[in-house]
Parts: C-alpha cells; structure tokens; sequence
C-alpha cells in the first residue's frame, strides 16, 4: 500500500507536468518523460558532485530539489521549439513531442552514456521506520510528503495567485486573455518551464530509491497517460487522483495477483473511458 | 567520332558482361585486402550495456589479432550496426551480407532478435556467432539444425548453476521461495528451471510468491512489500540490468536482506552497480561465463581487465568475453580450415567445419564450439562478499562450473535433462 | 484618437474588408452598423490584432498597431469587448474584473478601476464571488463591458452589446455605456440594429458587404435612403 503511495507520488509530479502543459498549451506533451528521466540524471551528477565537494550527505534532499529546479532551465529554449507547433495539428504535436523523446535519450546518452547510474547510499540516511513488521525507508516517507506538498503548492499556486488565475483565464481562453493585455508567449513559457520542473524534481526525488535509466522516460509517460486518462486531462485535480489510484491499483494487485499489475490498470482506464470519457475530474485547469 | 550502332551494341555488351562475371563471382571473399567483420551490437534501451560491453571485448580481440598481423595476413575491419527491434535488426542483416559482403557477423543479445535473424543466416548463407540471445523457448523450434549459425550457451545455464549452489549452501535450512523474475521467456523459464531443480534435488521448499515486473521496470517498492508480506526464506532473481541494483536498494530498504537469502543468477552482469551499502554478504550471485577477478586468471584476463580499466574506468562483465570468443574461435577456424585447404582462404563451408568442435582460449579460459553449434564455457558464480577493495560486492569463494556439466546436452530438452540427474 | 485608413482585409482568399475608413475622437462614441456579416467584427478584431491586414492603417494616437501583438494593443490603451462576451467562466466575476489590473498600469489605481467597473454595473457586485459560469447572458455581457473598461481604456471597442439582451435592460446598458464616454474613453460600438444606436452618438459609420457606404451624424443616416434600405428594417 504504503509503496503504492510513493509510486503514485512520483506518478502525480510527472502527470501534473503534463496536465498543467496540456491545460494552458493544449499540447500532449510525451517529453515530459524525458524530463523526469533528465531530471534523474542530472540529480545523479549534481549529488555526487556536491558529496565529493564535501556537502553533508543528509542535506542530498535539498540537493536533489535544487538540480530539478536548476534544470526546469532547459524549459524556455523547448518552449521555444514547441511554439511553432500550437496551432497545428494533434498528430504534429505528437510527432514533434516523440521527435523530443528520442532526442533527450540521444542527449542522455551522450552526457551519462548507457549505463544506468545510481546514488550509491544515500537512499537510508535518513533512517527505517518500523511499523509492526513492517520496515519503511524514512526517505519514501518523504518523497510521499514532498509529493503532497507540491500538489497543494500548485493546487495554491492556480488557485489562489495571480499568476494562478492568468493561467487560468489563458487555459480557457487564449485569445481574449491576449485581449486583457495578457503576454502569451510569456506566459506559456513559464508554465511550461514550471511544468519541465514539476518532472524534473520528480526524477530527481526518485533516484536515491532507484537507479536513472534511459527507459525511465518512455516508462513514465505509459503510467502517466493512464493517470492522466483516468483523472481528466488538463485538470490537476484528475492527475492527483489518477496517480493514486494507479499507484495504490499497482500495489495491491502486485501484492494479490501479481499478473493482473498492468492489466488492472488498463482496465481501469477502458472503464473510465467508456463510463466517464472526460475523466473523473474533467475541467480545465484548477 | 560518332557513337556507332556497333560500338554502342559493343559498349553495351561489355557492361552486360562485366555486370554478369560480377554476379558469377560467389558471394565469397576477396582473398586481399580486410577480413570485414560485422557486428550487431544493442545502443539503446535496456541491452545496450550488454552491447557496449560486447563492444568492447570485440575491440579488445580485434586490436589483438590485427597487432598480431590479422588472419592470415588480412587485418579484421569492422561494420558496427545496431542491435534493434528484429525487424530492422534483420534488415541490417541482410545489409551486412549482402551490401557490405562481411566475411562474418557476431553479435545480438536479445532472444527475439537472434530467432528472427536464425533463418535470415541460413537464406544468406552468411556465417554469424552469436553473441548470447539462446533463451529455451523457440530457439530448438526456429533453429533445429542451424548450419550457418553458432550458437551462445544456454540462457538457463546460470539458473542451473545457482540451483545447484543453492542446494549445496542451503539444503535444509530454506523451507519457502519466492522468484522475482522479469515478464518474458527469460525470466519464466530460469524460474521453471530453478523451481524443476528444486524438486529434482528434494530440496522440500515451497514457493510462495511470483512476481513478474516487466523489463525496464524501475520501481519495486510494491513489489518488495509482497515479497515481504509472503516473508519467503530465499528469494531467487534472475535480473541482469539496471533492476538487478534497484531491486537489492529497495529490497535493502525494507529491511528483506537482513531476513531473507538471496539468489541473483544474472547480476554480476552489473556487478558493479550492486554496492556493499545494500548489497548483502552471502548471496549467491552469477557472472555468467566470465569473472573479472577470478582467482586463477589468465595472463590473458588479467590483460583485458587492465586494458578495460583503463579505458573505461570500469570492471569489465561476460558479454566481452561472448563476444571475444566469437572472434578468437573465427580466426583459429579460418587458419585451421587454410592448412587443411593448403593454404588458401577457405570457403565458408570449410570455416563452418572448422568451427564444429574448435577450442580457443578466450578471456575466462577455454571455450569451445559443440558439433551443434552450441558454445561450451565455464560459469562463474558464487558468495557475495564486502571483503574487497570496491565499493561493491565480489564473491568468495568462486564455484566454477563448466557447461558440460550445467547446460543440457545437444538433442535432449532442458526438463527431460534435469529430470535425468541421478539424484 | 483612433483613425483607420483605406483597411483591406483577406480571410482565406476572400476579400472581407474592402477600404475601410473611419475615425474615433477622444471621448466620442462611434457606432458602426451594418447587418451580420458585414464586416464589423472583422474590423474590430484587426485593430485588436487578431486578423493581419494586407493594406492599409491603423493608426492609434499617432502609433501604428498594424503588426503589433494582441497583447500589446491592449497594453496600449484598447480594451476590447467581444461579440460572445467570452467572459472567464473558471474565474469568479471579482477575477473577471481584476485581471485587466494586473496586466496594465495607468494613471489610475487598480482598486479605482475596479471600482468604477463595478459602479457602471451595480447589480454585478451581487455575484462578485460567483462563478462566470453562473451568469445569464445579459449579465455576462456587462461583465464583458466591465471587465474591458477595467483595462482603464482610453479607447473601448465594444462588439454587439446589445445583442441577445432583454428589452428591459437596453437603456441601462445604453446609459451605461454613455457614462463610459463621460468617463473619458472613446467608444467604437459594433450594432447591427440601428434603432439600437445610444442618442449621444456623435458619428455613424455604415458598413455593408466589408464597404464603408456611410459615414455621417445618426439623424442623417435615418434619413438616407440606402441605409434605410439596407438596415432600417432589420431586427436582430
């Protein structure tokens, strides 16, 4: 259950990513994969560089925050490149958002090679938790915490800002939004940048429990199209509830009938598409 | 000045004829100039370690056989192509034979590939040395009596081995198994094998839980609380990737390791991923046919994990010594078939007889090619064990076992075998 | 203040505006009529930058916005209300009026611009934490006029809005809008009714088939003879 969580909490800082973009953009982005997996990389790189400069290992936390935010800088530049797809076809989209898949993990490839890295053993600095006979890495707990607070950070963020409510009047309607002195290209650019980061720091936050692998991307972006299908696209709510369900679907199904995993999910999804096609929560944005 | 009719007709005969005498030439070798050599060898996705390594034992023995002046006096020259999906996996194939004219083609890691590019080889006629790619299911089926190729050893030899180190350290004292094995015919068939092995040897365990994540699964936390909720006495994996490190972490984490055995067949593959700080001692873990600190290396192995060290500043796995051994054993057919041919380069079906039976020395000892096709090696497994210089673990002490002993013979199946041992 | 020249607009090929010329002044409410189709919202929509001319100007205090961003018209100073009101509905009716604030700077403070939004439309107030969804047509209209005039405009460009709407609530509207000129915004208002032209308009422009074919004082307009035939009758 409890590991049904921390995979849903990863699952929702990827998903939300991807909803947030799809909200306000319109675009089906699949490098949001990329990202998580970038991010993962990258959290590797900056750890273990900042461990063998001396930083004390429990700050690693901070650390691997600080890459996912520091490498949402890729954000603009890709914005950039997408902009010159808004208004084409869903099929375009697609092509160009895969055309970006392949390219990070030529990218990936490039900088860390083939081989998966890992963070050797951060991962139980901050202690187990024994619960009965149950024993939990302290650092699920916090990557679950961690999830959660970002989910009521960007929850926070649309609802209660101003930036939050630009956002939304320009989800709903680009056009007049422009028309109210609202800066588009602006504006998509940093909600895709807040987006890239949503998937970094998810990258970054699972690593010490797991290692970075090229796949880790294309992984990702299968589990959170499922979230997404389930929870309503565009609606963060959706990819809050989409990611717990398949999370918590995953683990009791592994821990039951382990070969119903993929096919408890799926069938999860086919019901919600021919039951409630929009979703559980289908509304834009908020 | 004028083109005549004639000169024209004349002009026209003579490229006929030409591109005619061309297509009469056998498909066979220029007997100057480079041997080619084609490699089919995995850059992305999860066999793409597996394929960098493959690359780099090829390197390593073709910078070996050119400074030693090559074969026969022809230095190897390599067509790198990559390993994919078997359908472009198969094109490449063709392009290599067809295109490129090798002289021979190793590589290929993945089962699907290999059963796709079996019967490919034989249309072509075109030599290829596998690599690995030999999992049970469909291999006997698709490639009966392959002639053009040769086969790696048998993905089951390392459960077999296991099974059997699982027996010697561990009869009585486990009551309860749980397998945690990929989702696909690797994965099941070394945990039908391991679970056959078990009854055969009167081990009286019982298994309590399977799981089977799919390849490239990155996340086991759900996984390892069935496993912890099942609290099995042994916990036998057959991961040879990045999820072979993952799963110890997260398994580590929950507290499993302290409680439980382990036994990971495959995982010294990524050897260097398992490190000691949740990696336990005292399990049984395989390196497949190549141990990069056995304690009797070869000169030779001793060479290759200076010259791998060095150059990659990693510890090197068995998919080099697999791809070191299809060249070695290419080169020594080739010369051994030219002395019997008088000197000559020897045709294809010479080197091929050549091969049926040849010994050579590759990186982890004596390696040998069985009259079906089907290499013989030595298996290397054993206890893990933090007394090392590394920050992961190595094992003492290493079992070696030789394939004539963990592989099934040629023409029996693999069930039929184990159910043969004389207990 | 706003002066348009010889304006030619192409939508897929087909030519919809065609020498387009007219002209507001501070503080001076233009009316352009003409029926559905013929060519208002167009206009309105190229000066706010949606639609690219292939000739002629656009010229706003001495400032050509022809190539300039939506977004940067209306930072200008043009406010603009839409002929669908397309009012936010995932936004309360206080967030309508606000947003307009936060995006441009003027003289006047936001809570000022806010308040005389809200002081032109009294009975919006009542709904200021409502959903926009949960507004009726008419009020989402005045929403519209609300929210535009809360950019703090000094020219409003107002599509239809009159359209749709009660009888009963015209001459509020009418009023209101007659106190948005009063407040020192010039207004260009797109009708497609000429019995609906506020009393106090001080120029009429006609529009037909994307041709200016009027331009005058209202009063001569019900008199003309073409205008009359064209859109005197019509009821929309």
């Amino acid at each position: 259950m409890l590991g049904g969580v921390f995979h849903a909490a990863v699952l929702f800082l990827a998903a939300a990513g991807l909803q947030l973009v799809f909200g306000v953009q319109k675009i089906l982005n699949l490098a949001c994969g990329s990202f998580y997996a970038l991010g993962a990389y990258f959290g590797v790189s900056l750890v273990t560089w900042a461990l063998g400069a001396g930083a004390p290992p429990s700050l690693f936390l901070g650390i691997l925050i600080l890459s996912g935010v520091l490498l949402a800088a890729i954000g603009p530049p890709v914005e950039r490149l997408l902009r010159t797809i808004y208004d084409r076809d869903e099929s375009f989209q697609l092509l160009l958002t895969f055309a970006l898949v392949l390219m990070f993990e030529d990218v990936i490839r490039f900088f860390w090679g083939t081989a998966p890295h890992q963070l050797g053993s951060v991962y139980l600095i901050y202690g187990q938790l024994k619960v009965g006979a149950l024993t939990i890495p302290v650092y699920n707990l916090v990557v679950i915490a961690a999830g959660a607070t970002i989910a009521a950070a960007v929850g926070w963020l649309l609802t209660r800002t101003r930036f939050g409510r630009l956002v939304r009047a320009a989800a709903e309607n680009p056009r007049m939004a422009e028309a109210l002195g609202i800066d588009l290209p602006r504006l998509y650019s940093r909600v895709f940048t807040l987006g890239v980061a949503l998937g970094t720091v998810g990258g970054a936050l699972v690593i010490p429990a797991t290692a970075a692998m090229n796949e880790m991307g294309i992984e990702l972006i299968v589990e959170a199209f499922a979230v997404v299908v389930i929870g309503g696209l565009g609606s963060m709510r959706g990819a809050f509830a989409g990611a717990l369900i398949v999370g918590v679907l995953k683990a009791v199904a592994i821990a039951i009938y382990p070969e119903l995993e993929m096919l408890g999910i799926y069938v999860i999804v086919i019901a919600v598409l021919v039951l409630r096609p929009a979703g559980l929560f289908a509304r834009a944005a908020a | 000045m004028a083109t005549t009719r004639r000169t024209f007709l004349r002009l026209l005969g003579g490229a006929s004829g030409a591109l005619a005498a061309r297509l009469d030439v056998p498909p066979a070798f220029a007997q100057t100039g480079p041997v080619k050599i084609g490699v089919l060898a995995a850059k992305a996705g999860v066999t793409a370690p597996v394929g960098e390594s493959g690359l780099r034992g090829t390197q390593f023995a073709v910078d070996r056989i050119n400074a030693a002046g090559g074969i026969l006096g022809r230095r190897i020259e390599l067509v790198v192509e990559e390993e994919s999906n078997p359908k472009d996996t198969v094109e490449r194939f063709r392009k290599l034979g067809l295109q490129s004219r090798v002289d021979v083609i190793t590589g290929v890691v993945s089962t699907g590939v290999g059963l796709a590019i079996g019967p490919v080889a034989e249309e072509l006629k075109t030599l290829w040395l596998a690599w690995d790619a030999t999992t049970q299911k469909g291999v006997e089926e698709t490639m009966p009596k392959p002639r053009y190729s040769f086969r790696s050893v048998d993905n089951e030899a390392e459960a077999v081995m296991a099974s059997i180190l699982t027996a010697k350290h561990l009869k009585g004292k486990i009551k309860t198994v749980a397998g945690i094995n990929n989702d696909y015919s690797y994965g099941r068939d070394n945990w039908a094998a391991f679970l056959a092995i078990m009854k055969k040897l009167e081990m009286g365990v019982t298994p309590v839980v399977d799981l089977w994540p799919k390849l490239g699964e990155t996340n086991f936390t759900s996984h390892v609380a069935a496993l912890g909720q099942a609290r099995p006495d042994l916990i036998f994996c057959s991961f040879w990737s990045a999820d072979a490190p993952i799963l110890m972490k997260q398994a580590h984490a929950a507290g499993l390791t302290a409680t439980t055995k382990f036994v990971m067949t495959t995982a010294g593959g990524v050897h260097e991923s398992l490190k000691k700080a949740f990696t336990p001692e005292g399990m049984i873990l395989g390196y497949n046919s190549m141990y990069f600190e056995a304690p009797n290396a070869s000169p030779l192995l001793r060479e290759f994990v200076r010259w791998h060290q060095e150059r990659f500043k990693e510890w090197p796995n068995y998919e080099s010594d697999h791809a070191y051994f299809t060249l070695a054993a290419y080169r020594a057919a080739v010369e051994k078939a030219a002395r019997a041919a008088g000197g000559k380069w020897p045709s294809t079906d010479q080197i091929i007889e050549a091969l049926e039976g040849i010994e050579v020395e590759s990186l982890s000892g004596k390696r040998s090619y069985r009259a079906d096709h089907v290499m013989e090696c030595s298996f290397f497994q054993g206890l893990s064990t933090h007394r090392n210089k590394h920050d992961f673990v190595t094992i003492d002490p290493v079992e070696v076992m030789s394939t004539r002993q963990i592989q099934k013979p040629s023409g029996t199946g693999l069930y039929e075998w184990i159910n043969s041992w004389k207990a | 203040m706003l002066a348009v020249q010889a304006l030619t607009v192409d939508i897929r090929a087909s030519r919809i505006l065609d020498d387009v010329r007219l002209e507001v002044g501070e503080r001076e409410l233009v009316c352009l009529v003409g029926r559905n189709g013929a060519g208002k919202t167009t206009t309105l929509r190229t000066i706010m930058g949606y639609l690219r001319p292939v000739a002629g100007s656009i010229t706003f205090r001495g400032r050509s916005l022809v190539g300039l961003r939506t977004h940067e018209i209306a930072a200008l100073g043009v406010g603009f209300s839409p002929e669908e009101s397309e009012i936010f509905g995932d936004l309360t009716v206080a967030e309508n009026i606000e947003i307009a604030t936060w995006t441009r700077t003027t003289a006047r403070s936001a809570a000022e611009r806010v308040e005389r939004a809200w002081a032109l439309f009294p009975e919006l107030r009542a709904y200021a934490a409502r959903g926009g969804t949960q507004l009726s047509g008419g009020e989402r209209k005045m929403l519209s006029v609300a929210r535009a005039l809360a950019l703090d405009p000094e020219l409003l460009l107002l599509d239809e809005p009159f359209e749709g709407l009660s009888p009963a609530i015209l001459p509020a509207l009418s009023q209101s809008i007659a106190a948005i000129t009063r407040l020192g915004h010039g207004v260009l208002l797109a009708e497609s009714n000429i019995h609906h032209v506020p009393e106090h308009t001080s120029r009429l422009y006609v529009i037909e088939r994307g041709e200016i074919i009027f331009a005058g004082k209202p009063q001569d307009a019900q008199r003309d003879a073409t205008v009359l035939r064209i859109i005197g009758g019509t009821v929309s």
